[in-house]
């Protein structure tokens, strides 16, 4: 067995708002500025995009078939300077993490850097499994089929 | 192969659980459809849409063919994201820059 480690996505941006203002706006203005024409997972339409900024949240796209379909669930929520969630690529598991830091600059800015990682890593509830044997996991597996 | 492609291949649920159990390392058809409540020729039907994909490589061990992750492939779901992230986080800055007034 191999697993060949794949560099995460980084991602450095200057912001000309405080952090305070820069966290909220990614969070609970998400539907305002999130680019969903090309960035959703409904094969029509998508209407909205909600953030849930606290742990345990979900985040998802909601179809104008109604449809709301999850991008990922918040692991970490610490405003207005840290998110981290799970970002799965089409299934509500967790193959993938990102994390978005807020950092005041100094002058009134944000110095905000997302990280999308784990593209080698199985999800975390599949791993807590395999720690307790191969039967769960196939159970898990069986259950969400 | 687009991303959309790759994410279409990854869509029906036992698809995925063959992906995911990959994930684990190398395997038979055998051995995938020994965890999963589907038959040898279904699992061996997934893999092959797996392999369009460029998601699943085969490889044969004697008789038998060995089915691992396409590292090139999941690398280039992280190339796609790596645009994805600066489409959105310019839209992202522009109405969070634009709300400023």
């Amino acid at each position: 067995m191999s697993s060949t480690a794949i560099e995460p996505v980084v991602k450095r941006l200057s912001l000309k708002a405080p952090p305070e203002k820069a966290f909220h706006h990614f969070t609970d203005n998400l539907g305002l500025w999130w680019p969903l024409e090309t960035h959703k997972l409904s094969k029509g339409a998508a209407v909205s995009a909600t953030f849930e900024a606290r742990e345990g949240g979900r985040v998802y796209e909601t179809g104008d078939d109604g449809v709301e379909r999850e991008w990922g669930r918040v692991k970490i929520c610490e405003p207005p300077h840290r998110l981290v969630f799970s970002w799965v690529l089409d299934k509500p598991d967790e193959a993938t993490e990102v994390e978005v830091t807020f950092e005041g600059d100094g002058a009134g800015g944000t110095a905000l850097t997302l990280t999308h990682r784990g593209w080698e890593n199985r999800n975390r509830e599949a791993r807590d499994m395999y720690d307790r044997g191969w039967t769960g996991v196939l159970e898990a597996f069986g259950r969400k089929l | 192969m687009t991303y959309g492609e790759k994410l279409e291949a990854l869509g029906p649920p036992t698809r995925r659980a063959i992906f995911e159990k990959l994930r684990e390392g190398p395997s038979s058809v055998g051995r995938l459809a020994e965890g999963l409540p589907v038959s040898r020729p279904a699992v061996s039907q997934h893999l092959k849409v797996l392999k369009d994909a460029g998601l699943v490589v085969e490889a044969r061990r004697g008789t038998e063919r060995i089915y691992s992750l396409d590292t090139e492939g999941v690398s280039a779901l992280r190339d796609y994201f790596d645009g994805f992230w600066d489409d959105a986080l310019s839209a992202y800055k522009r109405s969070l820059e634009a709300s400023d007034a």
